[in-house]
């Protein structure tokens, strides 16, 4: 069984066929870089659809921000719980930390589904070249934050989650970069490569695990305007100046709530 | 086949850096590279094993005439801070001017623990150890080789010694499937950048190795089920016979630069 990727561009709407409603299931859902972005828009887009009682906790590294996505979740709808923790995944001690913090909050048997979405992740530092990357505790740092904690959160949270037997769903974000090798952005391509592939591996060993690769397609947000002023070459800062002027980048709420949707039709 | 000296991809004055040169696939990339490498040539060798270094040092002497310097530098990849005095060890001594031809050859790697699935993998600590040494290393080495060796002049080749893994998921294997994948993003990347430099990946194929034994005997049905069935179809090689077709990929220097390519010519990107 392959993981399915899906692009945000290519995906159609739609509302028949829904074989996991989340307004009809009380879910506990956890989403990492949760301060900004794309993580910002899927704890929204998740408050809009999950049923009364559930429970969204954002994790991210900035807490006034966090505490802005707490207020637009909890916007959306004052029936469920938002939790936010503040936390650099780029440190190993965080991602033990999280569930030995929510431990204390949170009863995973309350829930029917439970769903991670592994969003938290950087490009690097885009105006270096791969030879260029000779700080070995910054390849260290960006590793961790892009790929193990990813990893290492993943099996914390189905560990943490099992006394409730519920669903579960996990998500990685993705892009075209964990396929295509894009000047610039050798730390992001390999990091990004990792990740899919482990979540491919994963989907091999655990059939009852729901698991998705999704790419939220190139996003409005601040990490491509930083790879447009910053990018080393030239010819990457003009294609993302390109899209920005085509209005082809896509607006992260639309493509969170594609997130949501797909995930609910997802068998 | 060439002789000693005559390649132009390795002739005289070539510097080649080999990790992981202390058994299995590393050594026989040095053994073979012995027969190729010209006059005034060096080859450094790493490893975790100073023993198993030196043997591959007998070897490589025995088999090549007196005019190749062999170096050994003995180092553990899983940590970082340790980075900068091993690299400075790998490049002592070296200048750059002295050599027509620079080769990094990436070959060290691990398994990870074979015994837990993906979701098993809790311990960030392990797993950063485990990037670190796979993935980490590689791309920092990759950086201070091309410092020492910037500026023309000096023909530069890096190799990423890679896996069918990197490509297809394979069971129990994640970390080393997930660290596989980064690395031949990672060198597609470079190979975009630096069109002046030569980078191959390259699968070597299922050898008779002790990384080969180790998941033999994992104890994961299985995968074990699976090298039998290699076995019995033949298709376990010497690592000697994988090395030298390494050698006559990068002699014959027809490659895209960031292709992936294998021992069975299966793949080619």
């Amino acid at each position: 069984m392959d993981v399915p990727t899906l692009s945000a561009v290519k995906m159609a709407e739609g509302g028949e066929g829904w074989t996991h409603p989340f307004s009809k299931r009380k879910s506990l859902c956890v989403v990492t870089g949760g301060s900004r972005g794309f993580g910002r828009s899927v704890a929204v887009a998740l408050a809009e659809e999950v049923a009364r009682g559930s429970h969204i906790v954002v994790l991210g590294r900035n807490s006034e921000s966090l505490r802005d996505t707490e207020k637009l979740s909890k916007a959306m709808s004052p029936h469920i719980q938002i939790t936010t923790l503040f936390g650099d995944l780029s440190k190993c001690s965080v991602t033990g930390s999280i569930f030995a913090c929510l431990r204390f909050q949170v009863d995973p048997t309350d829930y029917d589904h439970a769903l991670l979405v592994n969003n938290a992740g950087s490009v690097g530092n885009v105006s270096r070249r791969t030879w260029e990357h000779g700080d070995p505790q910054e390849l260290d740092s960006y590793f961790n934050l892009n790929v193990a904690s990813a990893v290492s959160l993943t099996a914390k949270f189905l560990e943490f989650v099992r006394p409730g037997n519920l669903t579960c769903t996990i998500v990685n974000v993705t892009c075209d970069e964990a396929h295509r090798p894009m000047k610039c952005h050798s730390l992001y391509c390999a990091g990004k490569a990792a990740r899919e592939m482990m979540f491919r591996v994963m989907a091999q060993e655990e059939p009852h695990l729901r698991i998705l690769s999704y790419n939220p397609g190139p996003l409005e947000t601040e990490l491509k305007t930083t790879v447009m002023v910053e990018a080393a070459d030239a010819e990457v800062r003009e294609e993302i100046r390109r899209l920005r002027d085509d209005n082809q980048l896509i607006d992260p709420d639309v493509s969170a709530r594609k997130l949501v949707l797909f995930s609910q039709k997802f068998l | 086949m060439s002789s000693a000296g005559s390649s132009t991809v390795f002739g005289p004055a070539t510097f080649c850096a080999v990790t992981g040169g202390s058994r299995g696939l590393g050594r026989s990339i040095a053994v073979v590279l012995a027969g190729r490498l010209g006059e005034g040539s060096r080859l450094v060798l790493t490893g975790r094993s100073l023993q198993g270094l030196q043997e591959t040092k007998r070897q490589v002497e025995e088999k090549c005439p007196n005019y190749l310097e062999v170096k050994l530098v003995t180092g553990d990849m899983e940590d970082p801070t340790t980075y900068p005095a091993f690299f400075s060890d790998v490049f002592a001594n070296t200048q750059p001017g002295a050599f027509k031809n620079a080769m990094m050859i990436h070959n060290a790697g691990t398994l990870g623990d074979l015994s837990k699935k993906a979701a098993e993998h809790s311990d960030p600590q392990i797993l950063n150890k485990y990037y670190a040494t796979n993935l980490t290393s590689a791309i920092a080495l990759t950086a201070k080789f091309m410092e020492v060796f910037s500026g023309s002049g000096v023909r530069r080749t890096v190799v990423n010694i890679s896996s069918g893994a990197a490509i297809e998921p394979l069971e129990y294997h994640s970390l080393y499937c997930s660290s596989k994948a980064a690395r031949n993003m990672f060198f597609k990347v470079m190979a975009e950048e630096e069109p002046d430099v030569r980078v191959l990946s390259y699968s070597p194929g299922p050898m008779v190795t002790d990384m080969y034994y180790t998941i033999k005997s994992c104890g994961v049905k299985k995968v074990e089920d699976g090298c039998r069935i290699m076995e019995s179809q033949g298709l376990i090689q010497n690592p000697d016979d994988s090395a030298q077709h390494l050698l006559t990929l990068l002699e014959e220097d027809k490659f895209k630069s960031g292709a992936f390519l294998d021992v069975f010519d299966r793949f080619s990107l």
